[in-house]
């Protein structure tokens, strides 16, 4: 039998191949996800209608009135001080003394915040009213419902700053892996989702003041209810 | 280094031959401490990465001032692989010392009549039997939930194998039954068992 048929031999090459890949196999493998169940990865956008499809450009640090239902209104940084918005079944939009209208049908308005824009003031009817600024998207809503994705990619991030004294963040899936940081500088924000996983890592009791919400995105989305004032 | 794959191989495959053939001049003293070393540098080793992998996917869900965030991104992964590679040595090294003397110490009450650098000797190569947990540390890489249950699993074979080979080879060297080395090898683990429960009875007392 030759010497490197010898089981005393594979065994012993088998068992230190084993001791170098122990060690190598978490360097290489792919990264774990926080929420395997809740984000699975390679997620795609939400489908939605595409006809009625509209964009209007408008110059820099405007308000934005949106008056939108079952629609997606796209936020896209233009070059600079541009910025384009788009909405699937969009009835219109305009710019009128640097306020951007939009009017759609429905009631669920989608965001798409490019992780740069900046001095975008976003005004939502209906007691919705949310401002971003430098990539902070300050909210100020009552009773109301929309969905912000983030365009930001890889670790890149945009903030969010909730100046409600009670807000509920609703967490949906979709997309790829989305991490949720959480902190405040008062106030109490409570997760809801379909997971308990969320419901326990959402929960925070806060004091008064405004929130601070940071959101790590890479093509996902995330709905964010607001309730109570 | 062929040799030494073969011992490795021949305690896996043919303990009680492999264990003879060590005490009786096939085995050194030096290739026994490498042993213990290199199964239980890649253990913790491993060990860390995948803890540091899990706390880097996790770290993100709590809320942290960004400062601190930033510190954790930074020194967290370093200092969790340097930590428990440190703590794996130490306890192995530990492990391999004081549980060498006191199962010497064990086969001697047992009317054994071996020496002690026969049973260190021993007791570093049997940290072999490690392989089968770094096997689950390969599948706990890959499915973390997954890789636990089977770690469990193998944690104890692990455990037995271990049992296994330091008996054979205290029976060996002090010219025992197997019988009474396995409880002279058995008598470090229940030590380090009274030691623990001792030490968590003055903890509630304080």
């Amino acid at each position: 039998m030759s010497e490197w048929r010898r089981p005393e031999r594979i065994a012993g090459l088998i068992a230190v191949a084993i001791a170098v890949l122990a060690v190598i196999t978490p360097l290489v493998a792919p990264p774990p996800s926080p929420l395997p169940h809740i984000l699975p990865r390679g997620g795609t956008w939400p489908t939605v209608p595409s006809t009625g499809n509209k964009t209007a450009t408008y110059p820099a640090a405007p308000t934005v009135q949106v008056s939108a239902a079952n629609s997606v209104v796209v936020l896209d940084e233009a070059p600079q001080d541009n910025i384009t918005v788009s909405a699937v079944g969009l009835h219109s939009a305009y710019v009128e003394d640097g306020v951007l209208h939009v009017e759609a049908n429905g009631g669920v308005v989608r965001i798409r915040i490019p992780h740069t824009v900046r001095d975008v003031q976003l005004k939502l009817v209906n007691s919705k009213a949310a401002v971003a600024t430098n990539a902070t998207l300050h909210v100020k809503a009552v009773n109301s419902r929309f969905t912000v994705v983030l365009a930001a990619t890889g670790n890149r991030s945009s903030s969010m700053k909730l100046l409600n004294s009670y807000v509920t963040l609703v967490v949906k899936h979709g997309g790829s892996g989305v991490r949720l940081k959480l902190s405040s500088m008062g106030g109490v924000v409570n997760v809801e989702g379909d997971y308990s996983y969320q419901l326990t890592m959402g929960t925070a009791e806060l004091g008064s003041g405004p929130y601070l919400l940071t959101v790590d995105a890479s093509n996902s989305h995330i709905t964010i209810r607001v309730t109570g004032q | 280094m062929i040799r030494t794959i073969d011992k490795i191989g021949g305690l896996l495959v043919k303990p009680e031959e492999t264990v003879t053939t060590l005490l009786h001049g096939a085995g050194r003293f030096a290739e026994s401490i490498f042993i213990v070393v290199l199964f239980s540098a890649s253990f913790s080793l491993s060990v860390a990465l995948i803890i540091t992998r899990l706390v880097s996917a996790v770290l993100p869900l709590f809320p942290m001032p960004s400062l601190v965030t930033q510190l954790t991104h930074s020194y967290a992964a370093p200092a969790i692989i340097g930590s428990i590679l440190m703590i794996g040595l130490t306890h192995d090294l530990i492990n391999f010392f004081v549980g060498g003397l006191v199962t010497h110490a064990a086969a001697r009450l047992l009317g054994g009549a071996g020496e002690l650098s026969q049973v260190l000797l021993i007791n570093g190569y049997t940290w072999v039997s490690l392989t089968f947990m770094l096997a689950g540390c390969i599948v706990a890489a890959l499915n973390f939930l997954a890789g636990i249950l089977v770690l469990v699993a193998l944690a104890l074979l692990t455990w037995v194998w271990h049992i296994y080979l330091f008996s054979l080879g205290v029976s060996e060297s002090h010219g025992i039954s197997t019988g009474k080395a396995l409880l002279a090898v058995l008598s470090w683990d229940v030590a380090k068992v009274v030691v623990l429960v001792a030490a968590i009875k003055i903890l509630e007392v304080v």
